[in-house]
């Protein structure tokens, strides 16, 4: 999910590092600081947990969490992300840094959409939590794979998302798990 | 002035991080009459799979053989003249490092076959003949075990959240 430097088109890591920059504002304004530490605690999972790798049909995947950020950060998900992903970057080569725009705008997709799947009202909780974890890596792969389309790759890029519905598929349930546990702990956390 | 300071050791730490990242790739390399072996990876229990390596002949700069890594990382060819050994590798996904190894009194063992005793107690070691000039400068950044790294990015997402909500409530 990380894509490296050298691989999707400069213009388009321009474009979107410039577009990350906008959203880190409009997102992050008017922090509370009764958010931050959430943001911290949440963050420090992200960044962690990518570290654990599952070998999965020729390559290897890794949770992102991503659903789960955008249910219990909201859009403060989206300044959270681009931090980790800058500090992946660094610290573990996961990522480049001329891609960490589009890295941040693909994953913090996945958690603004994640967001907004939370807040509709009329679904039950455990369908929300599941629909949520799902798009946290669904929509990311999907970008992902439209970036190496207008970078010119072919459209057999577009398989890729074959391996992304199972892992999607396995990170909404990691989400539902987490949200059941968190409604019984610190219901508060989520709402 | 408390931001402008905060804002410092924040740029500092950058700093730091870029002082202690490493290229993706690290080559290790062993040489055993007549082959050059050389075992690639991101990390120990991640090998880099499938990567092109091209191999150029000391001074001419033409590839003398190039090829693919092999599901455990590993690639060898056999040097036919002393020198420096140029090693480029590129796994295809943005990753590339390029080593230069320098094989010493080579024309020795060509002719001779086997490395005579003298040599080997000259050398002190079985493989001597080869060094990486990068070699140093990969010890120095490329093995930070991995929860060195996972503490310290760790202490940096606290410490900036911390510095962060101190200002806020403050503030407040």
């Amino acid at each position: 999910m990380h894509i490296a430097d050298g691989i999707i088109d400069t213009r388009i890591c321009i474009a979107a590092q410039v577009a990350s920059l906008g959203l880190i504002y409009l997102s992050g304004r008017r922090t509370e600081a009764d958010e931050i530490p959430k943001m911290g605690i949440t963050g420090a999972a992200l960044f962690v947990i990518s570290l654990i790798h599952i070998p999965f049909a020729g390559t290897s995947i890794h949770p992102g969490l991503f659903g789960l950020a955008g249910i219990i950060l909201g859009k403060r998900a989206f300044p959270v992300i681009f931090t980790v992903l800058l500090f992946q970057s660094f610290i573990f080569q996961h990522g480049g840094l001329l891609t960490l725009g589009v890295n941040a705008i693909n994953m913090g997709a996945g958690a603004i959409f994640a967001m907004l799947v939370w807040r509709k009202k009329f679904l039950p909780e455990s369908v929300k939590a599941l629909l949520a974890g799902f798009m946290g890596v669904f929509i990311p792969a999907f970008l992902m794979s439209v970036e190496f389309k207008l970078t010119g790759y072919g459209k057999g890029i577009f398989v890729i998302m074959s391996v992304y519905v199972l892992a999607a598929l396995a990170e909404s349930v990691i989400t539902l798990t987490v949200v059941k546990f968190f409604r019984k702990v610190k219901s508060d956390i989520i709402n | 002035m408390k931001k402008s300071v905060t804002l410092l050791v924040f740029f500092f730490a950058l700093g730091l991080f870029n002082h202690v990242s490493a290229h993706g790739i690290h080559i290790d390399y062993s040489f055993k009459y007549p082959s050059v072996s050389l075992n690639i990876y991101f990390s120990k229990t991640s090998p880099v799979v499938d990567a092109e390596v091209s191999i150029f002949s000391p001074g001419s700069g033409d590839v003398f053989v190039s090829g693919k890594t092999d599901k455990d990382g590993h690639f060898a060819f056999n040097p036919d003249v002393p020198g420096e050994w140029t090693v480029k590798v590129d796994d295809g996904m943005g990753h590339r490092k390029t080593v230069v190894i320098a094989i010493e009194d080579f024309s020795d063992q060509l002719v001779s076959g086997p490395v005579h005793a003298e040599e080997e107690e000259a050398h002190s070691h079985d493989q001597p003949q080869i060094h990486d000039h990068n070699h140093d400068h990969e010890n120095g950044q490329g093995h930070i075990p991995l929860v060195y790294k996972i503490i310290f990015g760790l202490s940096l997402i606290f410490g900036i959240t911390g510095v962060w909500y101190g200002l806020k409530a403050r503030k407040k």
